[in-house]
């Protein structure tokens, strides 16, 4: 099958600072991918970069055969790259509701009307439905995290970028977290998913891969992953969840 | 009651205070004589302006200190079309519109290559620019203007006073044409994704807001009415001159004053600060320099007190009397 995202040898800098300089990566359409690392791996910073919001400094990126390097985020979100942000970024002076129709309308290019019954339907599975009418910006964090998915899934990407969903979740609302994910995630859409919380992981993903030492360092099954040595070394010294 | 002052509050109470307004002004010339057509005419216009410089800065966030460029440029136009081109004064009136929305593409695509404080600057420059043109070209009268010629005029109306009652409608139909258009953008597709802009700019980008192409289609349909304007107001002063059609002080710093009091963001913003600007040009302007420090100092303490403007003040003032309302029933 053809890969829906390729990075080869990504490298990406701010200002002096290598944050890392040989990242590569394939993902078939509909896989899920796991992504572990030390904090400060420049993880997040990855996703900035699939996402169109920061340019690499070095490295091809291909997104269905198109130069992701040099796509706009706009137009990256309209070809069907979705994504959440760590920090939740809601529309604060918009409704819960009307968060989830801009990326409906802009993102997945439907009719206000067709918006607003997909926004209806999304906002049901992932539990605000009670909240539509309110100001994000009122939203508790929890909340504020489901809008970030609810916002991202609505659009129907083919790629679905997850960064630390299930952070500071207690046992049973990662349990309802993983039923939303079953429920709003599409069979066909890849997911790649950043996640500290591993035992959340284990339950969605496929593979996992650890970014660290500025590139992927290993790839594979999530236990043959977390036996690996210079993974325990690198990561889970510091703060295992597992 | 939620998205209260945004959204659902600003479209109900324009509605309604809109269908009332047409009911009162329409009619309205039969009745008064017209030095006050004369002056509601002119209060309908700076009306007009604010709510279009209200659509760019207050929903749109781009903030252009140059806006007097597009009504001295379709003021212009104008004047070029009747007087030199021999058209229709009603067809070169309409064409102000597409004028000043093709006008307003070049002067997009140069603005917006500028980060925020520098498209303001820029815009200020290029209205200078505008103005300086306009001194120069010839057939317009040079530095000193030119009136237009009484054929035209009389196009308009054959004596003054049906004059003064047609311009006095004509300006307020652009108003309530105006904001009928900024409530329809507001809730089009385009509505949201601007809303979404202005909150998050980045969290917009990544859910497929182009924020340029936004900000250009406010800036081509703020462009097109503000020539239109332009077009009205020579007509009203019966020439055109450089310092007059580009006044700065008139069309922008005077503009910026009425939405900021009145309230950035809000279609009620504009209507309450043009009309407070109206009556204290007319308690003020006896004092001379005096009022214009007045208006800036009431501009500034706005700026730090209450940056929502008398829109939220009064907003605050109802919830606050409903909520002593409640305590009291219960
Ligand atoms: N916009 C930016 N400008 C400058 N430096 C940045 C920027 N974004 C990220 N960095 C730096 O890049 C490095 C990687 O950050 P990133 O947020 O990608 O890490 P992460 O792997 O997501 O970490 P965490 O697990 O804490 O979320 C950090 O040192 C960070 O300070
Ligand atoms: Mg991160």
């Amino acid at each position: 099958m053809k890969p829906l995202l390729e990075l080869r040898g990504v490298s990406k800098a701010f200002g002096g600072i290598e944050v890392f300089n040989d990242v590569s990566l394939t993902l078939e359409p509909g896989a899920r991918l796991g992504i572990l690392g030390p904090n400060g791996a420049g993880k997040s910073t990855m996703f900035n970069l699939i996402s169109g919001l920061h340019r690499p400094t070095g490295g091809e990126m291909l997104y269905e055969g198109h130069n992701l390097g040099q796509m706009k985020p706009w137009n990256a979100c309209r070809r069907g790259i979705g994504r959440t942000f760590q920090i939740p970024q809601p529309f604060g002076d918009m409704t819960v509701a009307e968060n989830v129709i801009v990326g409906c309308t802009s993102g997945a290019g439907l009719s206000l009307h067709e918006a607003r019954d997909r926004a209806h339907d999304i906002l049901e599975m992932t539990g605000l439905g009670d909240h539509r009418d309110k100001l994000a910006k009122s939203l508790a964090l929890l909340d504020l995290k489901r809008l970030e998915l609810a916002k991202a899934a609505a659009m129907k990407p083919k790629l679905l970028l997850l960064d630390e969903i299930a952070g500071g979740l207690t046992e049973a609302e990662c349990d309802t977290l993983l039923d939303i994910l079953q429920k709003v995630v599409r069979r066909d859409t890849a997911v790649i998913w950043i996640e500290h919380v591993v035992h959340a992981l284990t339950r969605f993903v496929d593979e996992v891969a650890v970014l660290a030492d500025k590139q992927i360092v290993v790839r594979g099954q999530i236990d043959e992953v977390l036996e690996n040595a210079e993974v325990r070394r690198l990561y889970f010294g510091a703060e295992a969840e597992v | 009651m939620t998205g209260d002052i945004m959204t659902s509050g600003s479209q109900k109470l324009p509605l309604a205070v809109l269908g009332l307004s047409v009911a009162v002004m329409v009619p309205l010339p039969f009745f008064v004589d017209n030095g006050t057509m004369r002056y509601l005419t002119d209060l309908f216009i700076i009306m007009s302006v604010a709510q279009l410089w209200n659509l760019l800065a207050g929903f749109g966030g781009v903030v252009s200190i140059g806006q007097h460029a597009f009504v001295g440029a379709g003021g212009y136009a104008f004047f070029g079309l009747t007087t030199h081109l021999g058209l229709n004064p009603f067809l070169s009136m309409a064409l102000t519109l597409p004028f000043g929305a093709l006008l307003s593409l070049p002067v997009f695509a140069i603005l917006s290559r500028m980060r925020v404080a520098y498209f303001a600057i820029g815009s200020w420059v290029l209205a200078e620019v505008f103005m300086l043109v306009a001194g120069k070209l010839p057939g317009f009268g040079g530095g000193s203007g030119i009136s237009l010629r009484p054929q035209i005029v009389k196009a308009f109306g054959a004596s003054t006073s049906s004059r003064v009652e047609n311009i006095y409608w004509l300006s307020f139909a652009i108003l309530v044409l105006v904001i009928f258009l900024i409530i329809l953008v507001m809730h089009s597709r385009r509505g949201y994704s601007l809303r979404a802009m202005r909150d998050n700019e980045t969290a917009a980008m990544a859910l497929g807001v182009n924020p340029n192409a936004v900000k250009a289609m406010l800036f081509v349909v703020s462009g097109a009415f503000l020539s239109l304007l332009g077009a009205v107001n020579t007509l009203q002063k019966l020439r055109v001159n450089p310092s007059g059609s580009f006044s700065l002080t008139d069309w922008t710093v005077f503009i910026i004053f009425m939405v900021v009091i009145g309230g950035m963001g809000r279609i009620i913003g504009p209507i309450i600060g043009a009309v407070l600007f109206v009556l204290l040009r007319e308690n003020l302007s006896g004092y001379g320099p005096i009022y214009m420090i007045i208006l800036g100092a009431a501009a500034i303490g706005m700026m730090l007190f209450e940056p929502g403007g008398i829109a939220v003040l009064v907003q605050r003032w109802k919830l606050k009397k409903a909520k002593t309302q409640e305590l009291e029933e219960a």
